[in-house]
Order: structure tokens, then C-alpha cells, then sequence
């Protein structure tokens, strides 16, 4: 387990940072880098007394590399997990050059908004699947010249991928051999700073190999613990995690799931049962939008801090193409309150203005008995985001739940307050008759 | 361990749930008794995406039928019978007309059932009571009680014609503890009572979801008698999300994106210990079955 803030603060003593310098450091929200004045020898300390149970692995040029792993827990709500799956998709070197360039826009191109952040898919994997090494060479280079993040190499011996290796300075790939021991790689990947993929359906095995490997002093590795099948992989995968978390270093690598489904959609489900269960790394065929979707919306939702209540910034928001006589409804800015009824307006088809009032992200029945969510609150709201000048009519429509705030909200504002459904589900019947 | 809970028998088939000793996959002992899906009907027709008005047709006007093609279509093991049409607000059926809808579907299939109320807190005690009496016998799932409403009249009846009852408390792990232990000391045993902790889609607070149900049956496991119980789960919850409804054709086909939103969001309640699923597209159903089968066997 990760060391507590205390003991980091034994370590960061004297350099002018405090206890919550080391509760940042503790906590993973913070990294040495950040913390300028800390001497070398501070540095090294730390290094070894943080470094995570799941090793911290980095693929890709430094610019835009993709770091995977970095774990310290079993399940989320424990601390978090780290570093986000990545994504790569899948390009085989027998696909048309069409296909390839295809795929490579698509990657880069991909991008969906949720919440305020970006969806985006990490990286490209590059299969040598054709038998011509000439091929393999010039999907290679179609794919450098087109894309700049992470790439995968996958090919099944050493002998496919030594010619190729000149063409990857400084892009740091993961390199995927297929029929032979990854180990044979590893003076080249120490060399040439590669990271290998280290494949076998047995745990035990792979923490031998890695445990070799590590006192080689190489340690940029990635498991693949694939066992064919849901139930032997998912406990693979789930006992591996369970080792590391409790210490065994040589269990404490990243893994990665190739996966070979045979539509988009089973593609879409079983990536989205290995984003739940520590796949730290996902190789996918599939460029389907609606199977891309719930992968990187599951995604963006496990991997994000359970200590953090999500919100969105206070403020009115317009749903539609809403007119001055549009309707203005008040809720909470707690990001799953503003997001379903920000959802069930456009499920209706309405047009009006939500006002997401600052209840520092508490739902609005919980605000209400926290005293977030008050007429006078309302009023400056109303006030600070020039209300007024947004619609030409003085009706505010309030939750249900917040009725007992009508009368209040009336006297403080000179507005007149309607009282409207619990649910927001119930919003659109309620707006026809408004 | 998990507590069991029976549901079906007499006139109907059997199923148990419960019995877990870890998390999925957490080890590699086979489950006791795999989760079980229960298929939603509704008493009135309601306001539903169309991919899945697409599957039920003409029967949506009729639970009965709709709950029998359910089964003899689409295989369900169990029928969810979602009384809305009693919602005083709403279209106000009276409790006894509902029950002659509920009648229908006691005739019409002989799967086990859970008899949802309309959610509202002064009709349902009323409307679950009168519903045990004539479901007396069938063990069927009285869904669903919390604080907010006359509880001890649903516990009462549940007691007196052998029934469960589902407690239902969003992503509140005290309260819910809290809550099951007064529905114990009203007499109900630890084998009477299923917990549902809210399940949101992807992308709509599953995160909170699963962080719940995770602590909730690691805390069960480890002797809390408050949340020792099946946790049921509702990822039909999903097709609120637009990702699962609205037509948007960078997003790809919805007919394919909403049945994928609604069983990945039940696959990552699956992994999280949920025992019973109440779910609304065939197709989302198939694929759950599909994982169910695959995390269980080979």
C-alpha cells in the first residue's frame, strides 16, 4: 500500500512544504515533478515510498505519451483508480491502405464532449498479419506520418520487428510478439526504450517472467492474463490486481486485453466488463461510434475520484433554442441533478434556461437540508447571472422538492415562483401546461 | 454469506437468489445461485423509446399480454409488474381495478413476480397491501418500500401472505442498513428482504452505483446484518440516457446503442454483486444472459 501522508511528510520535512504538500503526494493528486524545491535525495525517498502497488507504465513520445497502471486499490471507492484505460484500435497491416487511413483520421479525429471533458480514443495498434514485411513496413509509416500519440506493435517474432525499430525513434511503442517469448526482446526494448507485453493465461507465470526481467532491471511491462473466455480472464485479471494490492511486486503490471469479438457490439460489452475489472490497457477492432460510446463513457465514469462530487459550474444554461418567454427552472449544480434534467428537457423536446444554482454540488433535497439551496442564494444567483436580461417574463420554476422555499424566494426576489414536479421526468407534461 | 431469498412457488416456478461468499470473480468458487432478470411491463401504455415499443407492439396495452409474450417470446424467467396507472397524480386507477390488472398477469404467466407500486409514497402502501392478499401464496416481491411511506402496512401484509419485499434507499449505505434492520424488527426475516441502492446508466452516476453496491456487499460479507441481502438492480434506468434514445447519426444506429447502453450498464452492477436485474430490451436481456453464463461457467 502507498505510504501516508505522515510518513511523506517524514520525508519532505525541511524543504518548505507542508502536510498537505505530503497529503497530495500521498493521495496521488499531486507527483514529485510538482514539487521544485525537493533535494535529490528527497526525490529518491519518496520515489521508492510512493511508488504504486500496479507499476506506473508510460508508451508513446514523450510529448503525448499515454501512462496506464499506476494502481493502489481493489476497488474504486478505496481511493480511485489511476490512469484511465487506454483505448488504442486496432489496424492490421492486410487491411487496404484505404482502410488504414480510414482508421488513422478516425483515431486522431475521434472526440465526443461529456460533462466538460474530452472522450478520446489513446492510441493505434499496428498487427503484422499479412507475411510481407514490406507491407508491415509501409502501414508502419502510414501510420507515424498520420498520427503522433501512442502505438502498439504487434508481430509474431522478434525477426518481424528488429527492421522496423529503426522507424520508431524516441516514440517509445509497446511491442507485442505473438509466438514468441517477450524476453527476447528485452535487450532491444532496454536499447531502444520499448515496453513489452508479457502473455500467459497463468499468473504464477507471469510474475516469474516479470520478476526475471525486473532483476535485469527492465521494467516497462505489460500483462496480457487473456485466458479465452470471460470467467478464467476476469479472474486473472481480479487475482493479479489482488496480489499487487497486498505487495507482491512481481504481480504489480498493467494489463493489457486484445480483444477479437465477433460484432461491434459483443466488442462494445466484454471491453466494457474489462474497463470494470483492471484492464489497463484495450485493444479494439471495432471504429463503430455506438460501440465506442459506452466504452469511454464507462470509462470516464469508473475512473473518476469517488471523493469528488461531481458538478457543473453554476450558471444558466440554455437546453434547446429557447426565446425570452422561455420557461427558467432552478435546480442543483450537482453534475447528476443537472445532467438528468438537463436529459429529460431534451428528452421532451423543450426549450428553456436551467439555472444551476451553486449548492457546491449537493443534490438539491440534500442542499436544502444544508441550507445551499436558500431564496437568498437564489436571488444573488439570479442577480449574478443577469437573469433579466435572458428572459423577458419574472417566473422561476422550482423543484418540488424545494416548495417550502416559494413564499421565501417571492418576498427576497419580486419574482413569481411556480412549484414544479419532484422528478424531473415529470418536467416536460408540466411545461405543457405552463 | 449472503442471505437467500426465495421468490415464486406455489402456483408458479421457484427461484432463489442470494447465497453469495465473495464479490464476482473475486474467487474462483462457482456461484450458488446465478442472478436472476425480471422483465418490465407496465399496467398503461408509457412514454418509451421506440426501439423498444418495437419489440412489444399491441401487447403494451395489455400487461397480461405483454408479461405473456415476455415469457413465451423473449423467455423471461420473471415479470416485473409496474403498477403506475394507480399514480393519484397521474392516470388514478383505483386500487381495485388495479388489481384485476394484477389478476390477469397472476393468470397469464406463471413466473415468479415483482408487483411494483406507482412510486407514489400515500397510494402504494395501499395498493402493495391489497396486492399481497390476492397474490397469497405466489411469494411474489413487493416493490418497493422506504421512509417516506406507511412501510409497516406493506411489511404487515408481506408477513401475512408470506411475500418479500424490496427496501429501496439511493446510494445511502447507512440509511439502507438502518432501514432493513427496522423491516426486521417489524418481523420480516433476513430472508424476506431484497436492497436496491439505485442503479444510474453509463454516463448518469453508474460510478455511484457500483461504489455502493461494492461496499454494500463487501460490508454484508463481512457480518453487517443491515446489507447482508441481494441487491436488485434496475439498468433499465438506461434508456433515460439520450446516449440510449435520441437519434444522432454520429453516434451510430440507436436501434444497436440503446439495448448496448442498458446491458453494459447491467454487466457493471453484475460485477458488482447485483442479484436480481429489472430490465426493459430483449436484446440487452439476451446479452446480460450471455454474461451471466460466461463469468459462471468454463
Amino acid at each position: 500500500m502507498r505510504a501516508t501522508a505522515l510518513e511523506v511528510y517524514e520525508t519532505i520535512k525541511g524543504s518548505g512544504y507542508s502536510i498537505d504538500s505530503a497529503l497530495e503526494l500521498s493521495e496521488g493528486m499531486k507527483k514529485i515533478e510538482d514539487f521544485p524545491k525537493l533535494s535529490l535525495e528527497q526525490r529518491k525517498q519518496l520515489d521508492k515510498l510512493l511508488s504504486p502497488a500496479v507499476k506506473e507504465v508510460a508508451i508513446g513520445p514523450k510529448k503525448s505519451s499515454v501512462s496506464v497502471g499506476g494502481d493502489e486499490v481493489l476497488y474504486r471507492h478505496e481511493l480511485r483508480f489511476m490512469n484511465k484505460t487506454a483505448v488504442f484500435i486496432g489496424i492490421d497491416d492486410s487491411m487496404s491502405p484505404a482502410e488504414v487511413r480510414k482508421r488513422i483520421a478516425f483515431v486522431s479525429d475521434f472526440f465526443a464532449e461529456r460533462i466538460g471533458q474530452e472522450l478520446r480514443l489513446d492510441g493505434i495498434a499496428i498487427r503484422f498479419s499479412s507475411g510481407a514485411p514490406d507491407r508491415f513496413k509501409r502501414t508502419i509509416e502510414s501510420v507515424i506520418n498520420g498520427f503522433k500519440g501512442p502505438i502498439i506493435i504487434s508481430a509474431p517474432r522478434l525477426k518481424d520487428i528488429e527492421p522496423i525499430i529503426p522507424l520508431m525513434k524516441n516514440m517509445r511503442p509497446l511491442i507485442n510478439l505473438e509466438k514468441e517469448d517477450a524476453e527476447k526482446a528485452s535487450d532491444l526494448a532496454e536499447k531502444h526504450i520499448l515496453s513489452l507485453v508479457l502473455r500467459s493465461d497463468d499468473p504464477k507465470i507471469l510474475a516469474d517472467r516479470s520478476g526475471k526481467l525486473e532483476r535485469k532491471g527492465f521494467d516497462r511491462i505489460v500483462f496480457d492474463a487473456s485466458a479465452g473466455g470471460i470467467r478464467k480472464t476476469i479472474l486473472n485479471h481480479t487475482s493479479i490486481r489482488e496480489l499487487a494490492v497486498i505487495g507482491k511486486k512481481d504481480y504489480g503490471y498493467p494489463l493489457i486485453s486484445f480483444l477479437d469479438e465477433k460484432t461491434p457490439y459483443e466488442e462494445s460489452l466484454y471491453a466494457c466488463i474489462l474497463i470494470s475489472r483492471y484492464s489497463g490497457i484495450l485493444v479494439l477492432n471495432t471504429i463503430e461510434p455506438f460501440a465506442l460510446l459506452p466504452v469511454l463513457t464507462l470509462r470516464q465514469g469508473i475512473y473518476s475520484d469517488p471523493r469528488i462530487q461531481p458538478r457543473v459550474a453554476p450558471g444558466i444554461y440554455k437546453v434547446g433554442e429557447p426565446t425570452k418567454d422561455a420557461p427558467l427552472l432552478l435546480t442543483s449544480n450537482f453534475a447528476l441533478t443537472y445532467h438528468s434534467v438537463l436529459g429529460d428537457l431534451e428528452k421532451g423536446k423543450v426549450s428553456c434556461f436551467i439555472l444551476a444554482l451553486d449548492t457546491e454540488g449537493l443534490a438539491v433535497t440534500v442542499s436544502l437540508a444544508a441550507d445551499k439551496m436558500t431564496a437568498k442564494a437564489v436571488k444573488d444567483a439570479l442577480e449574478r447571472y443577469n437573469a433579466n436580461h435572458l428572459v423577458s417574463h419574472k417566473k422561476l420554476i422550482i423543484p418540488g422538492f424545494a416548495s417550502r422555499l416559494a413564499e421565501g424566494i417571492s418576498e427576497e426576489t419580486g419574482w413569481q415562483v411556480l412549484v414544479g414536479p419532484n422528478d424531473s421526468s415529470a418536467l416536460p407534461d408540466y411545461l405543457k401546461k405552463y | 454469506m449472503i442471505n437467500e431469498v426465495v421468490l415464486g412457488g406455489g402456483s408458479r416456478k421457484k427461484i432463489i437468489i442470494g447465497g453469495e461468499r465473495s464479490l464476482p470473480l473475486h474467487a474462483s468458487l462457482p456461484e450458488k445461485n446465478l442472478p436472476v432478470i425480471s422483465h418490465d411491463v407496465f399496467d398503461m401504455p408509457i412514454h418509451l423509446p421506440s426501439q423498444v415499443r418495437e419489440c412489444f407492439g399491441e401487447a403494451m396495452n395489455d400487461p397480461a399480454e405483454w408479461a405473456h409474450l415476455s415469457v413465451k417470446r423473449y423467455k423471461a424467467d420473471m415479470i416485473t409488474l409496474h403498477m403506475v396507472s394507480t399514480d393519484p397524480k397521474g392516470a388514478n386507477v383505483s386500487v381495485p381495478d388495479a388489481l384485476k390488472k394484477i389478476e390477469d398477469v397472476l393468470q397469464a404467466v406463471k413466473v415468479p413476480l415483482i408487483i411494483g407500486g406507482s412510486g407514489n409514497p400515500d397510494r402504494d402502501p395501499e395498493l402493495l397491501e391489497k396486492a399481497a392478499e390476492i397474490c397469497s401464496g405466489e411469494r411474489v416481491l413487493l416493490s418497493s418500500v422506504d421512509g417516506s411511506m406507511n412501510y409497516k402496512r406493506v411489511v404487515a401484509a408481506a408477513k401475512k401472505h408470506g411475500h418479500a419485499v424490496l427496501s429501496l434507499i439511493p446510494q445511502n449505505l447507512g440509511e439502507m442498513g438502518r432501514f432493513n434492520k427496522a423491516l426486521m424488527r417489524l418481523g420480516l426475516t433476513k430472508n424476506d428482504i431484497v436492497m436496491d441502492l439505485f442503479t444510474g446508466g453509463v454516463g448518469y452516476g453508474l460510478e455511484y452505483s457500483i461504489s455502493a453496491m461494492e461496499r454494500a456487499r463487501l460490508q454484508g460479507l463481512a457480518g453487517d446484518e443491515g446489507l447482508a441481502f441481494p441487491i436488485a438492480s434496475a439498468p433499465s434506468n438506461a434508456w433515460s440516457a439520450r446516449e440510449a434514445w435520441m437519434k444522432k447519426d454520429e453516434w451510430g444506429p440507436r436501434e444497436m446503442r440503446g439495448p448496448l447502453w442498458e446491458a453494459a450498464t447491467a454487466q457493471a452492477t453484475l460485477l458488482s454483486g447485483a442479484d436480481l436485474f429489472m430490465m426493459l430490451h430483449p436484446l440487452a436481456i439476451d446479452s446480460l444472459k450471455k454474461t451471466i453464463r460466461g463469468i459462471n461457467k468454463g
